[in-house]
């Protein structure tokens, strides 16, 4: 048995040398091939005159430092921790965070007090608007002059969004540039007088909230056509040139019901533009009757203010005016008409028939 | 020595050296020894003429130094495995 043993252990002696040796073969084939081929000489590295590694752009071991031994964290900045809220900031973050996080400047009271106007009008929505007794001071201010400092604070915000075009659905009198004070003046009449009778969205009238009249009223003033990435009504004028007559037509079908005529409200020179097959069956393209007379001097005359500076640009530039605009003039002269639709211009409302008339003796004169 | 054929013969029909071969290669590689035979193998290759350098020159050389290489544990690990199969095959032989 020992014997056994013993050669045994022999045996797997030798088939482990064995094992061995085939392994290590398998490496020197692989490195003898490399040599022939000349991969192995690249495995180093090439290595300049100077025995640096190509070009001078050594490999860089050290702490601190990636490879090309640049500083590793590059704009490494300090933080801190803010004190109010406890929480690590930036360098370069931390003092505009101060402002807000401690409510001390300008911007962050500003932003504050905002922030508590918006709560309270959706409290006070829902409940009781004055609700005075019993409370401290301050709030007593603040009930007192509810309305009014709701009002000033919506004028503020009013004009200094002014620039922006303000979406109409939730913000009541939009203030774009297009429209001028006297619209704007009359829009607010409008919309203020009936808004806090209205149900409140975020503290702001809601477009469906308004009744029939103001929807009219509103879609007489401004282009109305819904923006596909906003989904916001175009506050610009109604000859706002993003949206064709067509677009105005379906959006004030689709907002304000079958019933409405489209020419009556606008005024619009139908004959120009191509009819559609979807245009309601009692939306009487081409007749002109006197009952009609009175919705669109109504229409004219709101829109007068504003367009009566347009106006003239408009006629005596037919170019231009070839563009979406509508044209809404009146009816009854529909030879004249037929030219001003073949010259293509589309003017502005005319005010009165005088002044319409006056823009069709200097289409003749050209 | 007709035994020890007739178990080489068992040994490489049951597939049992290839597996041992595999192993071992694994546990080389791991352990590094595969990289220390072949910066053995690279400082021959630069010691002697880069042209002549032939496998059996190589070999000659290198397989003494890589064979002490070898780190004990893989050693042990395989010597058991190749005993133990050893000794169930004599022993199913003696009987």
């Amino acid at each position: 048995m020992i014997n056994m043993d013993e050669l045994i252990n022999q045996l797997s002696a030798t088939i482990l040398d064995d094992l061995i040796d085939d392994a290590s073969l398998g490496v020197i084939f692989g490195v003898h091939r490399s040599n022939k081929l000349g991969y192995l000489a690249i495995e180093d590295g090439f290595k300049d005159n100077n025995g640096e590694h190509s070009e001078g752009h050594p490999i860089v071991i050290a702490p601190n430092m990636d490879v090309f031994g640049q500083v590793a964290i590059k704009n490494k900045q300090h933080e801190c921790i803010c004190p109010s809220c406890n929480r690590t900031l930036a360098a370069s973050r931390f003092a505009p965070h101060l402002e807000k996080c401690m409510g001390m400047g300008r911007n962050s009271s500003r932003i504050a007090s905002r922030r508590i106007a918006n709560s309270s009008k959706e409290g006070n929505g829902n409940g009781n608007i004055a609700s005075g007794t019993g409370v401290s001071d301050d709030d007593d201010d603040a009930d007192w002059t509810f309305g009014g400092s709701e009002k000033k604070r919506k004028r503020k915000d009013k004009h200094s969004t002014k620039k922006k075009n303000s979406r109409v659905k939730n913000g009541g009198a939009a203030a774009s540039t297009a429209v001028s004070d006297s619209a704007y003046n009359s829009l607010e009449g409008n919309i203020s007088s009936g808004e806090q009778a209205a149900p409140v969205v975020n503290g702001a009238p809601t477009f469906e909230s308004f009744g029939a009249a103001e929807k009219k009223t509103l879609l007489l003033q401004i282009c109305g056509v819904v923006s596909e990435h906003t989904g916001k009504l175009c506050t610009r004028t109604l000859r706002c040139p993003q949206h064709s007559e067509e677009q105005r037509r379906n959006i004030r079908l689709a907002l304000l019901g079958q019933n409405y005529e489209h020419n009556q409200v606008i005024g619009t020179y139908i004959k120009s533009e191509p009819l559609d097959s979807d245009n309601v069956g009692n939306v009487d393209v081409d007749s002109y009757e006197d009952g009609d007379s009175q919705a669109v001097r109504e229409a004219l005359t709101r829109g007068a203010s504003w367009d009566q500076a347009t106006e003239h640009s408009s006629t005596s530039s037919p170019a231009d005016s070839t563009s979406t605009t509508s044209s809404s003039s009146k009816k009854p002269t529909t030879s004249k008409g037929g030219k001003k639709g073949k010259k293509g211009s589309k003017n502005s409302t005319p005010p009165s028939s005088i002044a319409g008339s006056a823009a069709l003796e200097d289409l003749y004169s050209h | 020595m007709k035994e020890e054929d007739v178990l080489t013969a068992k040994m490489i029909e049951s597939g049992e050296l290839n597996r041992w071969k595999e192993l071992l290669r694994l546990r080389l590689t791991e352990c590094g020894w595969r990289d220390q035979v072949r910066l053995l193998c690279r400082d021959a290759i630069k010691q002697g003429n880069l042209e002549e350098m032939t496998v059996d020159q190589l070999n000659n050389e290198v397989t003494p130094k890589a064979r002490q290489l070898v780190p004990d544990a893989v050693k042990i690990e395989l010597l058991t495995k190749i005993k133990t199969f050893l000794q169930e095959n004599t022993l199913q032989e003696s009987q």
